[in-house]
């Protein structure tokens, strides 16, 4: 990894709000963000919607690990791959 | 800058201060970034005591008002633009 425009694995596995703002912040310097939701659904929240959109102005499409949602779905093959792929990976 | 440590869980300081002791005799150059109930560690004198070692310390306004008011803040308060800009300045980047 070097300096400059990263390509950027977020886990969002504590807070899903707080993963979707440091996500959305995260590519106001161009940075490459793929964001994946973990361990249950994203709660339905006046504050998520708020977030989801800034994620929309981001160009971030989330995914998630949580089967059923509608979002696209990463098998932990995919995740790993997603993994070995990014140039860091935050877990939040 | 060699390292970007994302601090985003509140019990990161016991795990931070040796590692920001090892940073520094081996001469490394780090920046950190405080975010969540993260900036709760920041509570810790003995994390706060070394913070002034790192090339930028920056906790989030949003985050540091949410989870401990009008509290003084012992680092630079920032926003998660500066997040942006430290991960593009940084050669890695760890969390905690």
């Amino acid at each position: 990894m070097s300096a400059g425009k990263k390509s950027l694995l977020l886990l969002a596995r504590r807070d899903h709000t707080e993963a979707m703002r440091v996500a959305a912040g995260l590519t106001i310097f161009g940075h490459a963000v793929r964001l994946v939701f973990m361990t249950g659904p994203v709660a339905d929240t006046a504050e998520n919607a708020e977030q989801a959109e800034m994620l929309e102005l981001s160009d971030i499409a989330p995914e998630t690990t949580v089967a059923g949602q509608d979002l696209p779905h990463l098998e932990p093959g995919a995740l790993a791959l997603a993994m070995a792929e990014a140039d860091a990976v935050i877990s939040l | 800058m060699d390292l970007l440590i994302d601090v985003s869980t509140p019990d990161a300081a016991p795990v931070l201060v040796p590692l920001l002791q090892a940073l520094h005799r081996r001469g490394s150059e780090w920046a950190i970034f405080f975010t969540n109930d993260g900036v709760k560690a920041l509570s810790d004198p003995q994390l706060a005591g070394l913070l002034h070692l790192a090339e930028q310390a920056v906790a989030c306004e949003f985050s540091w008002e949410r989870h401990m008011g009008h509290a003084p803040c012992p680092v630079t308060i920032g926003s998660q633009t500066n997040h942006s800009m430290l991960a593009a300045n940084a050669a890695r980047i760890i969390g905690l």
